[in-house]
């Protein structure tokens, strides 16, 4: 098996998945929803340390 | 959504994707999002991880965009952290193979399909797709974990060796034998599926994956060409879509000892799905591998027949008369491997059962024929298991019971027609599903014809034969897909 043909299968071989487009679109909106959580928490901590009203 | 869009990732997308702008991410993200999949799952089998490496690839890179600052960089740097991704949820967690995936579970995740863009629109080619996944499965499996991603990053990402070893922290050495190790494995995989291939489908291991892969019906044409002028066509139940995607495969006989016998399976008899043959010498074909009995054989001839069902030194073809490959060879008219004691057309004919011309709507009884259990006297069992022959008037019907033992459909013997005609019969039977093939005697080692008849539980069709070139055919039958057994043999003259 030359190894442009091994390339060239295992190639197809990853190349057959495909992540369906309703997954997709549930994915990216995980994606951007984890992402607001993140900043808001972030937004949180910054909010925390430098406007400092500490108890 | 688009897919592998480096190209379309401008400066100015990454610009508002660092600015926060989520349509600009969302846009990334439709750019590479399919890259990214494919990668983690170069690198992982569990779908549930690669999921997982997929959303904290993203989550990751929109939270650290200000790192980039080439927007051509983008996917490639999305792969390394991907990647690293993969790495970690492979540290973390106890790897799972695809092939001990439970199958209920593996339908709830979002399973991987095919590039086709309605893979429901054909179920045969669905199956196709189940099956095709579980191949891709079981080469990947063959790969360790540690190999996956060598391969996946050597290979399929183009990730230089010394890349390599720096990123997984190994020596560029061990980078080369861990890749050559792991070509090994999965060249012997594939040659592994060669083998299942070839009684599949008869295509070696590369083409017939990436024919699958590729969502391609296998060696499409090579039967047409082999014989192009033979058809059957049976009713409603007429199996077009096999015969396109199936039997067009190429689907050779091994022709061995001068003889052969067929062994027919479809891949789901259910839908239409692919049918596959494969071949042996061996005679000894348990009975129970074909139809169910009991049978109900009712033959009827529906179109002008020349000649009663008689040897051809008695029918108006002779030998001179047919077209040089259309003689009567015994061999090609009952291959040896199945009736090696019948080695002669002419007395395949059952004196018992003798079709005699009978007159319309004239019923012939099945007489009582020698019981042959043995595999070997099976076939002896099958000559003296002469159903209703056609006869010469349209409208002859003859029909006949079968002995249960052994559970052989009635033989036509053999039927001599003029180019043009057809000729036409109805076949009963409880048997799962009944397969008729037809194929020049002096067959080339394709399959051009198939037909199903039938349901699961009860096989009936009007099947009929329509000739457009002249020669010598045999039908075949088969039972739930098991054994291809020679039933008729049709003489077609020139007339």
């Amino acid at each position: 098996m030359a190894q442009d043909t091994f390339a060239d299968l295992y190639r197809s071989l990853i190349a057959y998945y495909r992540l369906p487009d309703e997954q997709a679109a549930w994915q990216l909106k995980q994606i951007l929803d984890r992402l607001d959580a993140l900043h808001a928490r972030n937004r949180k901590n910054e909010t925390g340390t430098e406007g400092g009203v500490l108890h | 959504m688009r897919e592998n869009g480096k190209s379309q990732i401008s400066q100015e997308l990454l610009n508002l994707a660092r600015a926060g702008d989520r349509e600009a991410m969302a846009a990334l993200y439709d750019c590479t999002h399919q890259e990214v999949y494919r990668t983690a799952h170069a690198l992982l089998r569990d779908e549930d991880l690669v999921l997982d490496v997929q959303q904290e690839t993203y989550l990751h890179a929109f939270s650290h965009l200000e790192q980039l600052r080439d927007a051509g960089s983008f996917l490639p740097w999305l792969r390394k952290i991907a990647v690293n991704e993969a790495r970690s949820q492979l540290r973390k967690r106890t790897p799972v193979l695809f092939s001990e995936l439970n199958p209920d579970e593996a339908d709830t995740v979002p399973e991987p399909t095919l590039r086709s863009e309605d893979p429901d629109a054909d179920p045969a080619l669905h199956l196709e797709q189940k099956e095709n996944a579980r191949l891709v499965r079981e080469i990947l499996d063959e790969l360790s974990d540690g190999q996956r991603m060598l391969v996946a990053m050597y290979y399929y990402e183009n990730v230089p060796i010394k890349q390599i070893a720096e990123t997984l922290q190994i020596s560029p050495g061990t980078v080369k034998s861990q890749l050559a190790r792991s070509r090994r494995k999965v060249e012997e995989r594939v040659r592994k599926l060669e083998q299942e291939g070839v009684k599949l489908y008869g295509l070696g291991p590369i083409p017939f994956l990436v024919a699958l892969l590729r969502n391609e019906t296998p060696v499409v044409g090579a039967g047409k060409r082999a014989i192009p002028s033979v058809a059957l066509h049976v009713g409603r139940t007429f199996f077009e879509t096999a015969l396109g995607r199936v039997v067009l495969g190429g689907l050779s006989v091994l022709m061995i000892g001068g003889g052969f016998v067929g062994y027919a399976a479809w891949k789901d008899y259910r839908e239409n799905a692919s049918l596959t043959v494969q071949h042996t010498t061996d005679p000894s074909v348990p009975s129970e591998l074909l139809f169910t009995p009991p049978i109900q054989p009712e033959l009827v001839t529906t179109s002008p027949i020349d000649t009663a069902p008689a040897p051809p030194d008695t029918s108006d073809a002779t030998p001179e008369d047919l077209p040089a490959e259309t003689t009567t060879e015994p061999e090609s008219t009952e291959p040896e491997t199945t009736e090696p004691e019948t080695t002669e057309p002419e007395t395949t004919e059952p004196k018992t059962n003798e079709p005699k011309p009978t007159a319309p709507t004239s019923t012939v009884t099945e007489p009582t024929t020698p019981q042959v259990t043995e595999p070997e006297g099976s076939s002896d069992s099958e000559e003296n298991l002469i159903g209703a022959p056609p006869a010469e008037a349209a409208t002859t019907q003859s029909s006949g019971t079968l002995p249960t033992e052994p559970p052989y459909p009635p033989k036509p013997g053999t039927v001599t027609i003029s180019l043009g005609e057809t000729w036409t019969f109805h076949g009963t039977g409880t048997a799962a599903d009944l397969v008729f093939l037809a194929l020049p005697s002096d067959a080339p080692a394709i399959y051009e014809s198939a037909a199903r008849v039938g349901t699961q539980t009860l096989g009936a069709a009007n099947i009929s034969f329509t000739p457009t070139e002249p020669g010598t055919y045999t039908i075949y039958y088969s039972a739930a897909y098991q054994i291809l057994f020679p039933w008729a043999t049709v003489i077609v003259t020139e007339e």
